[in-house]
């Protein structure tokens, strides 16, 4: 084709582009360490109200969760979980799907593993193993499966659809430990143990092989939402899901697969903390996990690699905030305070930063218009 | 847990009605004043997900004043006050700042969560045996209460029920007759059209958030000083989220709300019954009905069964700088 | 008012404009998109500022500074969207706009004012129903109600009628009248509607490019085609197309109804550009929707090359070697936020890892100036459109569904986009170009019809008919 001659592009004009891209970039990295700072500061005050000296006190959850090997141990395995969920929610939230469920995801691919590792309990570990896995992703997507239907095709809102099944499956698995999976050996309520199911140790360490799956979830996570055409799907919806929708992909097909992602990932991390760690399923079995991987998933912005970093980093908290009241008196409760506290001032520092980025877009837009081009 | 009455056995009788019904008044009470508050900033476009934590924070407030005074109302008091507060700082996070909602609010309750376990341990010990603070009365009413059935439900209660009936009657009333209830909704449907009618979105959404989650504190001290008397880590137990489910199956209407709070209330007091009993019907499942009924409600109901168009949505006017 | 100008950075919406209007009289603003219509009432009624000029009011200064000045000093506005809360009944979407200290009115009381309101200005409303249960008619006459409400001596209109079926337009037009005339109020109303011109105003002044063009004068004075010739410019370009082959018709559409729209009836043949003139808002989005599978057709069929092309997979459209630029470019062809390399991925079958070499490549052929990883919405309008021309022309296509393709654009990227469309046609690909610029469409168009309200209202071959096309435009038949 013939095109009308145009001038070629002034050398300055990419390198001003690229300038504006390296400062958002840097801007982005330094708002979420300010914000973290501010808000560690914030509880420092509370640690010296409750009568403890704060440096010495983050000190000690630094070095008792990362750098003493039973804290690492800790760490990690209390992290798997987390990080696990956290990457499928990941996903759904970057690309606007706001599926707030996985608790109850968590609980139905944590019952699900269990319903059949109690059929199947006797057969050789691998099969067992394979099984409760296998069944601990399918419940969990089958679980919010059922969210995304009454999201996509009843076009309830995904918080809705996700929250209020998470009270369905509270009950549903106090029933079945009460009743059904219920470990005739006990009079509590709860089921047998796994068994063959349950995971094997790293050789050489006393870690589950569980935390594996996280370590290999996290690379391929992340190497797909940066470099495959799901992830980019993923990202385009997330910033505009009406060009998708025009040009890529039915409305809600997207939502769908990523709800059901989430329940599958979220079952998976059922299994591994059950089979890892819990050995039977009772009550709570979910310990809260799933809205805690909501917080990691935020934190980590995202990005499979952000979760891992923040799945440690609020595990390891959570694991130095035990040292600390066994060293020190300290209430856990007030490093889980400060954690919430971490929570709130990343997600009003985001808030500003968006405004902030409104303002230089609009400012970009402004001078374009004053003849950038012309 | 709250009603220690033995279980009838016989679930014909109008004596067993009676007493699961004035059970299920009693479960009522703080869930429903929850959800009233939650329907207010959910009318302006507001989702408050941190409603557990307020009722927490709050309710802890309203224990203290209670414990300290010696006067449960001035700590049921305390609670609203307290309640508003940081129903103000959750607005400034997502009303003014415009911060992610969902996230804001979770994080609130794990605030809330973790930071009275904390209060109370530091000033309370955190025991397993809390310290006692003291309630308010019974009040029977003479004639009505010895009417069967509805007596002892409604006119044999605390005295912070008729005082959670009250407030639902006069919003009901306030709702239904007022300007502000059209400016709120405009706000929550249609944040555009309030702006051109020369509303300010950002402050009826602050009021609105700081109002209902006033209500919600109150709510976590009706529940822990109008009838626990004690405070222990994560007392509410899911009120919060119960709440919030109860306002959509209450269709954002008070009057909705209260006879949700009365039929999830009631459910669970049956269920409390039914785990003594061996029935057909495991009692789980009167757990679990209300949230399923509420999801079947949403997703097959009206348009006016919705949620307010603008709900989490953050409000920019185009021309904003 | 005097010399108004409004400057948007460099573009001016209005340049200069001095009108007066007078009481007990209907001024009709008539012109086409961008003409500065809307900027203008929006100045008046406070919503925006003038950069320089002045206006009066009954000889006195009048610089309102917000919608509730402009009310207080007796001038409202009718906006053309509505502002009207769907889920609220029509007496409380009155409340709603009282202000604060009327708030002791109650719904009531506010029901009864409607009523009341509505008898006065001689016409019924059922003040309880709610707004979404409404016909748009009757919303239009809500929202005029709503502007009465406050009892202005100034009322100023905004396209009321564009979404009006004729016999309700003209009942509102009615009304209008009667409110200036009867009541001694000033009534202004904005139109690109030639008809509603002669029917409902006392005088009529032309903007053209934010300039007046034709000074107020009565209605009478000039015919309809001088007034549509006015309105659309005289300009004339006499490009000639290069020679090529017209094809066997390859876009068929057949009585194609959906909400908005319809029956329509077009084919376009191969090698053919069939240009669709029409002032935005007559259903070119309805179209828009339709034809590139984002909305269902009520009824009737849209057929590619003899085969169903309604209601498709977008990647089904793609493999059919269909290119679409939209008409609102940042909602449905780009993801502002990412990479221009990966917004030439959108619904292409080419693969993750070659995205940088290829975007390269395409851009440079393109000339879209910018890097493949810089983010789209950092490129300014004229980059973006050739960003989104190289993704979906690229190759041979079969099809072209361009709709307002140079709209905003600058004239370096405006030539370039017109150019590579009419290079579309020399291998006998079927070009179909809604635009709601008739210059452009004069220049290039092989064939045009006009949409009017919904419908195709004139087909046109050339040499074309100026006049005949603006009246058509303004629904002039």
């Amino acid at each position: 084709m013939t095109t009308p001659a145009d001038p070629p592009p002034a050398t300055s004009e990419p390198d001003k582009e690229l300038q504006t891209v390296r400062r958002i970039l840097g801007s982005e990295v330094g708002v979420l360490l300010g914000s973290i700072g501010l808000a560690l500061l914030v509880g420092a005050i509370l640690i010296a109200w409750a009568g403890q000296n704060p440096l010495e006190v983050y000190r000690i959850i630094v070095t008792e969760s990362l750098f003493e090997a039973t804290g690492w141990r800790d760490t990690l395995i209390q992290a798997t979980p987390l990080g696990i969920i956290g990457i499928g929610l990941g996903y759904g939230f970057r690309a606007g799907v706001w599926n707030i469920g996985a608790e109850g995801q968590m609980i139905m691919g944590a019952v699900a593993s269990i319903a059949i590792i109690t059929y199947i309990g006797e057969l050789p570990a691998g099969v067992v193993i394979l099984a409760g896995i296998l069944f601990g992703i399918l419940g969990g997507a089958a679980w919010a499966a059922i969210s995304a239907v009454l999201h996509v095709r009843f076009k309830v809102d995904a918080v809705i659809a996700t929250l209020l099944m998470v009270f369905i499956a509270e009950p549903l698995l106090n029933y079945a430990v009460r009743q059904p999976l219920k470990d005739p050996a006990t009079f509590l309520p709860q089921s047998r143990t796994v068994g063959n199911g349950e995971l094997p140790l790293i050789p050489g360490t006393d870690v589950h092989i569980g935390v594996l799956f996280l370590f290999l979830l996290v690379p391929i996570a992340a190497w797909i939402l940066s470099y495959s055409r799901f992830g980019y799907l993923i990202r385009a919806h997330g910033a505009n899901r009406y060009a998708v929708y025009a040009n890529e992909s039915r409305p809600g097909r997207l939502p769908f697969i990523l709800l059901v992602l989430g329940g599958a990932l979220a079952g998976a991390a059922g299994y591994i903390q059950l089979a890892g760690v819990q050995m039977r399923v009772a009550s709570g079995t979910a310990a809260g996990f799933g809205f805690t991987a909501i917080i990691v998933a935020i934190l980590g912005r995202n990005n499979p690699i952000g979760v891992f970093v923040a799945a440690i980093g609020l595990s390891a908290m959570l694991v130095g905030a035990e040292a600390a009241q066994r060293a020190l008196g300290l209430p856990v409760a007030l490093t889980q305070s400060i954690q919430a506290i971490v929570v709130v001032f990343v997600v009003a520092a985001e808030a500003i930063e968006q405004r902030l980025k409104r303002r230089e877009g609009e400012r970009l837009a402004a001078a374009a218009e004053l003849g950038v081009e012309t | 847990m709250i009603d220690t009455v033995l279980a009838q056995t016989d679930i014909l009788s109008l004596a067993f009605w009676a007493t699961v019904l004035a059970a299920g008044v009693r479960l009522a009470i703080s869930v429903g004043m929850a959800a009233l508050g939650e329907m207010i900033n959910e009318r302006a476009g507001i989702l408050n997900l941190g409603l557990e934590g307020v009722m927490l924070i709050a309710g802890f407030a309203g224990f203290a004043a209670s414990f300290e005074s010696g006067s449960p109302w001035l700590g049921l008091a305390g609670g609203f006050a307290v309640g508003a507060l940081v129903g103000a700082l959750f607005a400034l996070l997502v009303v003014v700042l415009r911060a992610d909602q969902v996230v804001s609010g979770l994080g609130l309750t794990l605030f809330g969560i973790a930071f009275t376990a904390f209060l109370n341990r530091e000033i309370y010990g955190g025991g397993s045996t809390p310290p006692r603070a003291p309630k308010p009365g019974v009040w029977e009413i003479p004639f009505l209460s010895d009417i069967p059935l509805i007596g002892e439900p409604f006119f044999s209660q605390s005295q912070v029920a008729y005082l959670a009936i009250g407030i639902t009657i006069l919003l009901v009333f306030f709702l239904r007759q007022s300007y502000w209830t059209i400016v709120l909704d405009a706000v929550g449907e249609e944040p555009r059209a309030a702006d051109a009618a020369g509303h300010s979105v950002v402050s009826v959404r602050f009021v609105a958030t700081t109002l209902g989650s006033a209500f919600a504190g109150l709510a976590g001290a009706l529940l822990i000083v109008g009838q626990l008397g004690f405070f222990n880590t994560g007392i509410t137990a899911g009120r919060g989220f119960i709440a919030i489910a109860l306002v959509i199956f209450g269709r954002w209407r008070p009057g909705g709300i209260a006879l949700g709070a009365l039929l999830f209330g009631t459910l669970d007091a049956l269920q409390f019954r039914f785990q003594t009993l061996e029935t057909a019907v495991p009692f789980e499942f009167f757990i679990a009905l209300p949230f399923a009924v509420t999801l079947a409600a949403v997703a097959f109901g009206t348009r006016r069964a919705r949620a307010p168009s603008a709900l989490t949505i953050p409000f920019f006017r185009e021309t904003e700088q | 008012m005097a010399g108004v100008s409004r400057h948007f950075g460099l573009v001016r919406a209005l340049d200069d404009v001095s009108i007066e209007s007078t009481y007990g009289e209907v001024l009709a603003i008539l012109g086409e998109n961008g003409a500065g219509k809307t900027t203008l009432m929006r100045i008046l009624a406070g919503l925006d500022q003038a950069s320089s000029g002045r206006l009066f009011k009954r000889n006195e200064p009048y610089s309102p500074r917000s919608p509730r000045d402009a009310v207080a000093t007796g001038v409202t506005l009718v906006q053309q969207h509505f502002a009207l809360v769907p889920t609220m009944t029509a007496a409380d979407n009155l409340l709603l706009f009282r202000s604060q200290r009327e708030v002791r009115t109650s719904r009531e009381q506010a029901a009864t004012d409607l009523e009341e309101l509505a008898g006065r200005l001689g016409f019924q409303i059922d003040p309880n129903r709610r707004v979404e249960d409404l016909s748009v008619g009757e919303r239009q006459r809500l929202e005029l109600l709503r502007a009465m409400d406050s009892d202005p001596d100034v009322l100023l209109l905004d396209e009321p009628t564009a979404v009006l079926t004729d016999t309700e337009a003209d009942s509102l037009l009615e009304i209008v009248k009667g409110l200036a005339h009867d009541d001694n109020r000033s009534v202004l109303f904005i139109t690109h509607r030639l008809r509603e011109v002669v029917k409902g105003a006392d005088r009529v002044v032309v903007l053209r490019n934010g300039k007046v063009v034709s000074p107020a004068a009565p209605v009478g004075e000039r015919s309809a085609s001088q007034l549509a010739g006015e309105m659309v410019g005289e300009a004339v370009h006499d490009a000639v197309r290069t020679g090529h082959q017209l094809g066997e018709p390859r876009l068929v559409v057949e009585n194609l109804t959906a909400p908005g729209i319809g029956p329509l009836n077009l084919s376009v043949r191969g090698g053919e550009v069939l240009g669709v003139a029409g002032v935005g808002g007559n259903g070119q989005a309805e179209l828009e929707f339709v034809l590139t599978g984002q909305a269902r057709p009520s009824t009737g069929k849209v057929l590619f090359d003899g085969e169903g092309f309604a209601d498709l997979h977008p990647r089904e459209r793609i493999a059919r070697e269909a290119a679409y630029i939209p008409s609102d470019r940042d909602r449905t062809a780009l993801i502002g936020p990412m990479r221009c390399d990966e917004n030439l991925l959108l619904g292409r079958t080419t693969r993750m890892a070659r995205r940088h070499p290829y975007a390269a490549d395409l851009m440079d052929k393109w000339s879209v100036r910018g890097l493949p990883e810089i983010a789209a919405n950092a490129l300014s309008g004229g980059n973006a459109q050739r960003l989104v021309a190289a993704r979906e022309m690229d190759g041979t296509p079969a099809l072209v569904l361009a709709f307002q393709p140079t709209r905003g654009l600058d004239p370096g990227a405006t030539a370039f986009l017109r150019q590579a469309l009419l290079d579309m046609t020399t291998s006998g690909c079927a070009v179909l170009w809604v635009s709601a610029d008739l210059d452009e469409l004069l220049e290039m168009a092989d064939r045009m019809v006009v949409m009017f309200s919904g419908k195709l209202v004139g087909e046109f071959s050339p040499p074309f008919d100026r006049a005949a096309i603006g009246l058509a435009m303004a629904g002039v038949s």
